[in-house]
C-alpha cells in the first residue's frame, strides 16, 4: 500500500485550496501576483491539470503549522509527482494517484485546514474540490465555443481520471464519491449559463473576449466588477507561498497589500494585461494537446526483457571489442609484457580475463574511447545501445524509439535463430525463449504505436493459410479419424492379447481371429461385438469347443431358458449367459464410439490449433519483420504522429476565431494598424535560431551578456527587427536567457517573446 | 512603432510557408484581415508551434534513417 493511502497517519492528506489558499480566488490571484517570468503556464490537458491542482495544494501545505506538515514520505512522493509533471516525457500516473488519495481522504482534517486557512470559512472538503475541478478550465488561449466544449467534455473526465487510479475503495466512499462527481457536472453545467453566472468560477470561465467585454461595460457604468461571490480577507501572497514571492518592480507594485482583499477583478484586468502584452506567449512544449501522441508506454514485463536483452548484447559488443583488443595486443607482445597469455581461452574467458583485471579493463576502456577506426565500430555501437536503454527507460518512450528498438530486436532475433540452429537442445530452448520475448515486445511496441491489434490481423492471416474455421475442419475429419481411431483401437488389443498368450498364440494373429469367428458364430454376434468384449477385458479362449460343454455342465449358475456360457473377464472364470454377453458387447460398442469420438474431436480441435498457432506465429513474425525491415513505416508513423498534431494546432486556432464577427469599424482599425506591406523574414529567423550551433548565433553561452545581445541584435537587424543592444540587455533576464539556451525550441520561443514585449512596450 | 510580426503580409507569409493543408492555408489567410491583436498574437504563436513540430519531426525521422539496421542477414 502507498503511503498516500494510510489514511490513519498523520496529517492526511487535506483538500487542495483549503490550507492555504483558502479560497479558489485567491489561488488564482496568487498565480496572477506572480511576475510574468515567473508565471506558470499550465498547459491545458492532464499534464496541466494535475500540476495546477497540486501546486495549489503544495501551496496550501506549505503554510500549515510544521507540525501539521506532510510527514516527509508523502512530501517527496507529492514532490516527485510534480517533478515528473514538469518533464514533459515524465509519467503523471504517480501525480494522479496523489491527487485521487488527497480526494478519497478529503474531509477527515478538514476543520484543521480551513483553520489554517481562514477560521471563518465554510467551505467544505467536496465545496472545495467542485470548486477546484470547476476552474480546471482551459488555459485562456482558448476561447468561445471550443472552450465551452472542453468544459463540457474535460471536467467530470478530468475527475473520473483521478479515481480510476484507486484502488481499494469500499462501497461507502464509492457512494460519496459518485454524489461528489454529480455535484461537478452540475457545478459544470452552471458555467455555462453566463447570464446567470454568480461566481468568479463562472466568469473566469467565460471565453476572454466575453470577459473583457462584461469588465468595459461595467467599469462604463461605474460598476467595479461583475457579479461575484464576495471575497474573503487575504493573506499576501508571500504567507500564501514565500517561494513564489520573487516579484519583479512591476509586479510588487501591484500586489495587494497585506490582510487587503485584491478584488478579482483587478486580477482579472491584469491577466488582460498580460495577454495583451503577449506575456502569455506560451512555450512550445506547453501549447501542444495530448503530448502524449509523441510517446508509448511500455508494459513492465517488456522493460524487463528490453533491459535484459540490451544489455545482453551491449555485453556481447563489449566480448567482441576484449577479443579484438586482446588479439591487437598479443601482436603487438604487450599481453608477453603484462607476463600473461591470451593462447588457449575462449571468447568468453577473455572477456572475463579483461574486464576482470582493472589494470586491462582501465587501458582496454581508454582505447575504445578513442573511437578510432580500430575499435570505433565497438564504442559507435555501444554509444547507440546506451541511448536506446536510455530512451526506453523513460516513463514515456519517444516515438522514433519505439520503432528503433522493433528494428534493433528484429536484428538479434535474426541473428539468434542462426545461433539457434547450430546449438545443443539445452541452449536452443533457452534462444527459442529469448526469441518469444522479443516478439512479445515487438508485438508490444507496434500494436500501441500503431494503434492496431496484431493479434486481430494475425488471426485473419492465419485463417487465410488454414483455411477452414475450426469446427469445419473438425467435422470434416471426424469419420475418418473415428474410423482409424476404432481400427487402431482394435489391433491395439489384439497386440495386447497376443503378448499375453505368447505361449498360446505364438503371435500368431491368424490363430487369434480364427478363435474370434469361432466364437462370433457359436455366441451368434458380429465382429464389432466380438472387439467390443476384447476391449472390456473378456476372453473368447475356450468359447468354443468340449471343454466349453463341459464347463456350463459343471456351472453353478443357470438363467433359465438361456443359453449360458462360461468366459473370462481379466483372468476370471464367469458363467453368463449369451444374452448377457451381447448387452455387455451391446453396451461397450457405445460407450467405445462415445469414447472415440470425443478424443477424435480434442484430437482434431488440437490439431488445428496448433496449426493455427503456428501459422500465427509466422504471420506475426512476418508482419513484425515488415515494420523492422525498412525505416518506411517508422518515419510515415513519426511524420504522422506529427502532422496530426499540426493539424490539431491550426483547427484549435480557427475554432477559436471563425464565429468572430468584426464591424465595419473594427476591420477598419485592423486594417489600420496592421495592413502594412512590410515583412520580416519570421521564418528564416525561426530557421536560423533552431539551427543555432551552425550560424551566427553558435557563439551563444549565456557567459557573456553584455558581448551576447550585441550578437543578438546585430542578428535581429539583419532579420529585418530592430531591437538595439542597449534595449535587449534591459529585458533578457541572464538566469532565464541562460535557461533557454539549453534548449532549440526553448530559444526560438524566447527570442519571439522578446520581440513581440519589445513591440508592444515600444507601441 | 507597428508591430511588424503581426502584420497581414508577415503573418501571410508565414502561413505560406507553413506545411499545412492548402485548405488550411485558404482558411488563415482569409480570415486574417478580421484578427485583432490578440488573435494575431495566438496565430503567431500558432504558427511558430507548427515550424518547430515540423523542425522536430525531421530530427525525429533523421534520427530513425541513422539508426535504423538491415535486418536481412
Amino acid at each position: 500500500m502507498s503511503e498516500f493511502e494510510n489514511r490513519e497517519s498523520e496529517p492526511e492528506w487535506s483538500t487542495p485550496g483549503v490550507g492555504e489558499p483558502d479560497s479558489f480566488e485567491e489561488i488564482g490571484l496568487q498565480e496572477n501576483n506572480q511576475s510574468p517570468e515567473q508565471e506558470k503556464i499550465y498547459s491545458d490537458d492532464r499534464r496541466g491539470y494535475a500540476m495546477k491542482f497540486l501546486d495549489a495544494y503544495k501551496a496550501g501545505q506549505e503554510n500549515f503549522p510544521s507540525n501539521e506538515k506532510l510527514d516527509e514520505e508523502k512530501e517527496t512522493e507529492l514532490n516527485n509527482a510534480l517533478k515528473f509533471l514538469n518533464d514533459p516525457s515524465g509519467d503523471i500516473k504517480l501525480a494522479e494517484d496523489v491527487i485521487a488519495k488527497i480526494i478519497k481522504n478529503r474531509g477527515k482534517k478538514i476543520q484543521e485546514s480551513i483553520r489554517f486557512g481562514d477560521p471563518e470559512s465554510k467551505g467544505t472538503a467536496d465545496e472545495k474540490i467542485i470548486e477546484y475541478i470547476a476552474m480546471l478550465t482551459p488555459e485562456d488561449g482558448e476561447s468561445g465555443n471550443r472552450r465551452e466544449n472542453l468544459q463540457e467534455d474535460r471536467r467530470t473526465a478530468v475527475f473520473d481520471r483521478y479515481l480510476e487510479s484507486l484502488e481499494g475503495i469500499s462501497e461507502e466512499e464509492k457512494d460519496k464519491l459518485e454524489v461528489l462527481r454529480e455535484q461537478i457536472k452540475k457545478a459544470k453545467s452552471d458555467v455555462g449559463e453566463s447570464s446567470k453566472a454568480s461566481g468568479s468560477a463562472a466568469f473566469m470561465s467565460l471565453p476572454l473576449e466575453e470577459r473583457k467585454k462584461r469588465y468595459d461595460a461595467m467599469k462604463k457604468q461605474g460598476e467595479v466588477r461583475p457579479e461575484v461571490k464576495p471575497t474573503k480577507p487575504l493573506k499576501s501572497a508571500e504567507s500564501v507561498n514565500p517561494k513564489k514571492t520573487e516579484k519583479t518592480t512591476e509586479t510588487v507594485k501591484k500586489e495587494p497589500k497585506e490582510g487587503v482583499a485584491e478584488e478579482p477583478v483587478e486580477a482579472e484586468e491584469r491577466d488582460f494585461e498580460k495577454e495583451m502584452r503577449g506575456e502569455k506567449f506560451t512555450e512550445f512544449e506547453a501549447t501542444i494537446e495530448e503530448q502524449s501522441e509523441k510517446f508509448g508506454d511500455l508494459s513492465d514485463e517488456s522493460r524487463v526483457t528490453v533491459d535484459s536483452i540490451l544489455s545482453a548484447e551491449a555485453k556481447g559488443v563489449y566480448r567482441e571489442f576484449a577479443v579484438k583488443w586482446i588479439a591487437d595486443k598479443s601482436k603487438r607482445g604487450e599481453l608477453k609484457d603484462l607476463g600473461v597469455s591470451a593462447k588457449g581461452m575462449d571468447d568468453d574467458a577473455k572477456f572475463m580475463f579483461v574486464f576482470g583485471d582493472e589494470k586491462l579493463k582501465r587501458q582496454a576502456l581508454a582505447d575504445l574511447k578513442e573511437n578510432n577506426d580500430q575499435y570505433g565500430k565497438y564504442g559507435h555501437e555501444l554509444d547507440r545501445l546506451a541511448d536506446l536503454m536510455k530512451d526506453c527507460e523513460k516513463k514515456k518512450i519517444p516515438i522514433e524509439t519505439q520503432f528503433i528498438l522493433v528494428n534493433k530486436f528484429e536484428k538479434i532475433s535474426k541473428r539468434l535463430e542462426k545461433e539457434a540452429a547450430g546449438a545443443d537442445e539445452k541452449t536452443k530452448a533457452e534462444i527459442l525463449k529469448s526469441l518469444d520475448s522479443i516478439l512479445k515486445v515487438q508485438q508490444e511496441v507496434i500494436e500501441k504505436a500503431m494503434n492496431i491489434s496484431l493479434d486481430t490481423e494475425t488471426t485473419k492471416d492465419a485463417q487465410d493459410v488454414v483455411g477452414l474455421p475450426k469446427d469445419v475442419y473438425v467435422s470434416s475429419k471426424m469419420s475418418y479419424t473415428e474410423n482409424k481411431m476404432a481400427v487402431e483401437g482394435d489391433e491395439k488389443v489384439v497386440e495386447k492379447i497376443l503378448l499375453e498368450n505368447e505361449g498360446k498364440y505364438h503371435g500368431d494373429k491368424s490363430k487369434l481371429i480364427t478363435e474370434m469367428l469361432g466364437a462370433q458364430r457359436f455366441l451368434g454376434i458380429d465382429q464389432d461385438q466380438a472387439f467390443a468384449l476384447l476391449h472390456t477385458g473378456y476372453s473368447i479362449d475356450g468359447v468354443r469347443g468340449p471343454g466349453f460343454i463341459d464347463t456350463i455342465k459343471n456351472a453353478k449358475r443357470i438363467i433359465k431358458g438361456e443359453e449360458m456360457v462360461v468366459v473370462y473377464k481379466d483372468g476370471e472364470r464367469m458363467v453368463v449367459s449369451t444374452r448377457e454377453l451381447k448387452d455387455i458387447a451391446g453396451d461397450s460398442i457405445k460407450s467405445r464410439k462415445q469414447e472415440i469420438k470425443s478424443t477424435a474431436e480434442k484430437q482434431l480441435s488440437e490439431e488445428w490449433e496448433k496449426g493455427f498457432q503456428e501459422e500465427k506465429k509466422k504471420a506475426l513474425r512476418s508482419r513484425i519483420s515488415g515494420f523492422a525491415k525498412t525505416s518506411e513505416k517508422a518515419e510515415g508513423k513519426t511524420e504522422g504522429v506529427y502532422d496530426r498534431m499540426k493539424n490539431r494546432l491550426v483547427a484549435e486556432f480557427l475554432d477559436g476565431v471563425i464565429n468572430k464577427e468584426r464591424t465595419p469599424e473594427e476591420l477598419k482599425v485592423i486594417k489600420k494598424e496592421f495592413g502594412s506591406k512590410k515583412r520580416v523574414d519570421i521564418v528564416g529567423f525561426i530557421n536560423q535560431v533552431y539551427n543555432r550551433e551552425a550560424g551566427e548565433l553558435g557563439v551563444l553561452t549565456g557567459e557573456d551578456i553584455d558581448g551576447e545581445v550585441k550578437t543578438i541584435s546585430s542578428f535581429f537587424g539583419a532579420c529585418g527587427i530592430k531591437i538595439g543592444a542597449a534595449a535587449l540587455k534591459k529585458i533578457v533576464n541572464p538566469a532565464e536567457y541562460k535557461k533557454a539556451l539549453g534548449s532549440k525550441k526553448g530559444f526560438v520561443d524566447y527570442l519571439l517573446n522578446i520581440i513581440v514585449k519589445q513591440n508592444k512596450s515600444v507601441k | 512603432m507597428e508591430n511588424l510580426l503581426l502584420t497581414d503580409e508577415n503573418l501571410k507569409g508565414m502561413i505560406t510557408l507553413a506545411k499545412i493543408s492548402q485548405a488550411q492555408k485558404d482558411q488563415l489567410i482569409s480570415k486574417l484581415p478580421e484578427l485583432d491583436e490578440d488573435d494575431r498574437l495566438k496565430l503567431l504563436n500558432m504558427l511558430k508551434n507548427v515550424f518547430l513540430l515540423d523542425k522536430e519531426k525531421e530530427e525525429k525521422i533523421q534520427n530513425v534513417r541513422s539508426d535504423w539496421e538491415g535486418t536481412e542477414e
